[in-house]
């Protein structure tokens, strides 16, 4: 017997006619990509030799270092990002207290971003703190090459021993929101 | 004869409207363009002129883990919304996938009783990405709300290729019961860009060091291209060029298909090919990049030493280089083509009818037959699969049908039917795939079409 296959056929022709793609909008593709990456910055540990004089016996009252910190230079982070929360933990074994002092600077050593200090109380041993930044445009922030930390003891009467091991722990993480 | 006119050019028309599998018209007689999927295929005509342009087209498109419709339903959803819910569906196995094919010249000749040759020249665009969802999140919401999680660069794997294909075949009948049949295929490559076997992952975490630790194990990532960065460093310098190169003006290459088909009885008939055995040698405007290491990163660690001032910036940058050198190149490598492996096994039964085939000699032929096939593809993470059980069925001499269900890595339901119409001298023939997905693309996870006009000589 020859098999009839015609209705079969115009029933997938129908099918096929009838296809869409009316539901589709491709027009809709607003698409944020408003990621936020973490990222270890800055950290240091300084005991009680690193403020004390040895050679004249007396207590060195602040310490700074700088370095360079080129990575905002890129394109990426100049046209994208939104704002910046710097996060720090210290923990002061010192019976002194301490100021630290976050700043950044431009090229020709302006400064651009000079973060609230920070005030740590003797023995302290669970100090945080974080720093919020919002990019304005124009903003200094973004000209930002160096970033120094200054940490400053305190005035007291309760002078340095600089045979009783004492440190100071500084630790900083970023947290960088970025908006394409 | 009217109505068969109509049917035809309805077909035709919705063909043309939508997408259909090249692979459905594996095994499928009467067309000569059955010839560049199995060379071995058996032929009955004296010449075939493909129409240029005409000859041979067709359009894959296929995605696994969404859909279009998870995208850009028109709804009042929020596009973010549902780009979210995609990414988080989404796993390492998922992929797009591309292909394209257009054949632009296409002929062949009956040398003599038993042998027949066919030659032509068609364009590829083929692309295959799979979703690296590791990568895609770490860049769509950054790694804050990941701590602890590890970022996998394994995922990272894609080819990309657009190349021309100058090609000649040859398909000889052995005895009654077997034909075989060899193509040589020369590529020219005018795009390719791949990456695939990287490793490597990003983890951040809480340490002791500093409030983060960041670290880079196992760092080895590669990605070669061609064709794609000019050698003034311009990208994509002539993009005229990634067509023009196709014929012979690229980086060339070699390959090779075999094919057969033997009948068992006259009723049973076994048809099986291997496609695209073969390479492309990529040494003109290669540009290669890779990265290799391990890094542990703890941000800076001030020593407040004012007697050895350090250049900690530049230190970080010079141990990173040194712990995960990166290299551009523009070395030449090599290129393997995907190769495809199908086979078929198909009863034919019903009434019988006798064809008037070349040099005044007929063939008999059964009205319908039912079958089964298998198409491989070797891709860069896995070979693909695909099953296909098919009927086939004539409605007249030169009305050919054919119905299929496949399943494979897109679904389990996709139904196929393909129509080859002989109407004098020219053969028009049209497959599609996954019909349900045709009423509404939007949800198909993928869908096919093949389309092509040739004039054959009996």
């Amino acid at each position: 017997m020859k098999f009839t296959a015609k209705p079969i056929v115009l029933l997938f022709i129908v099918a096929l006619l009838s296809s869409c793609v009316e539901n589709l909008d491709f027009d809709q593709v607003e698409l944020d990509i408003d990621p936020i990456f973490n990222s270890p910055l800055v950290s240091l540990e300084l005991d009680q030799n690193d403020f004390f004089d040895v050679d004249n016996g007396v207590e060195i009252s602040s310490v700074v270092d700088i370095t360079d910190l080129t990575i905002l230079d890129s394109s990426i982070i100049q046209d994208n990002l939104t704002q910046v929360i710097f996060n720090f933990e210290v923990e002061n074994r010192f019976d002194r207290s301490f100021v630290i002092q976050v700043l950044f600077f431009d090229d020709d050593d302006n400064i651009t971003e000079n973060i609230q200090p920070f005030f740590i109380n003797a023995g302290d041993l669970n100090y945080t703190a974080n720093r919020r930044i919002f990019i304005s445009n124009p903003s200094s922030f973004l000209n930002s090459t160096k970033l120094s930390v200054t940490v400053t003891l305190t005035p007291s009467s309760n002078q340095l021993d600089p045979d009783i091991p004492k440190t100071l722990s500084f630790k900083s993480a970023g947290t960088y929101y970025l908006s394409f | 004869m009217k109505k068969q006119i109509l049917l035809i050019l309805l077909v035709l028309a919705s063909t043309l409207s939508v997408k259909a599998q090249q692979q459905l018209a594996f095994s499928f007689g009467e067309s000569p363009q059955t010839l560049m999927l199995n060379p071995g295929a058996e032929t009955n005509f004296s010449r075939h002129y493909g129409i240029p342009v005409f000859s041979n087209f067709s359009l894959t498109f296929g995605s696994t883990g969404f859909v279009l419709a998870d995208l850009f339903l028109k709804d009042s959803r929020d596009f973010n919304s549902k780009f979210q819910d995609v990414l988080r569906k989404l796993d390492q196995d998922d992929y797009i996938n591309i292909n394209a094919k257009i054949d632009v010249l296409n002929g062949g000749y009956r040398y003599d009783d038993r042998t027949y040759i066919s030659f032509g020249f068609y364009e590829e665009i083929d692309i295959i990405a799979y979703m690296p969802k590791d990568v895609a999140e770490l860049f769509y919401y950054g790694n804050q709300p990941y701590l602890n999680r590890t970022f996998s660069f394994s995922q990272l794997s894609m080819k990309a290729d657009i190349l021309g294909v100058l090609h000649a075949g040859i398909s000889r009948k052995v005895d009654e019961r077997l034909n075989i049949g060899a193509r040589v295929k020369i590529y020219s490559s005018s795009l390719n860009i791949e990456t695939n076997n990287n490793s490597g992952t990003l983890t951040t975490f809480r340490n002791n060091e500093n409030i983060l630790r960041q670290s880079l194990n196992n760092i080895d990532v590669q990605f070669r291209t061609s064709g794609l960065i000019g050698s003034n460093d311009e990208f994509l310098e002539n993009p005229g060029d990634l067509f023009s190169k196709t014929f012979l003006g690229g980086n060339l290459g070699l390959g090779f298909d075999l094919g057969l088909t033997y009948h068992f009885t006259p009723q049973i008939e076994f048809t099986g090919s291997i496609l695209d055995i073969g390479f492309i040698r990529h040494s003109k405007s290669t540009r290669n990049y890779s990265a290799k290491g391990d890094y542990t990163f703890d941000g800076i660690n001030f020593e407040f030493d004012p007697d050895n001032p350090r250049d900690y910036w530049q230190e970080l940058e010079d141990d990173f280089d040194d712990k995960i050198p990166t290299q551009e190149t523009q070395d030449a490598y090599t290129s393997w083509r995907p190769m495809k492996i199908n086979a078929a096994l198909k009863y034919s039964f019903g009434d019988i009818r006798s064809k008037a085939c070349y040099a005044r000699t007929h063939k008999q032929y059964y009205y319908n037959a039912i079958g089964f096939q298998l198409h491989t593809i070797m891709r860069p993470l896995r070979t693909q699969f695909s099953f296909t059980s098919f009927f086939e069925t004539s409605l007249s001499e030169n009305i050919h049908t054919k119905f299929t269900h496949t399943i494979n890595d897109y679904s389990a339901t996709i139904l196929g039917s393909g129509m080859s119409v002989q109407i004098g001298k020219v053969n028009v023939f049209g497959l599609i795939d996954n019909m349900l997905g045709v009423r509404d693309v939007g949800t198909a996870g993928n869908i096919s079409f093949n389309f092509g006009i040739n004039l054959v000589v009996n």
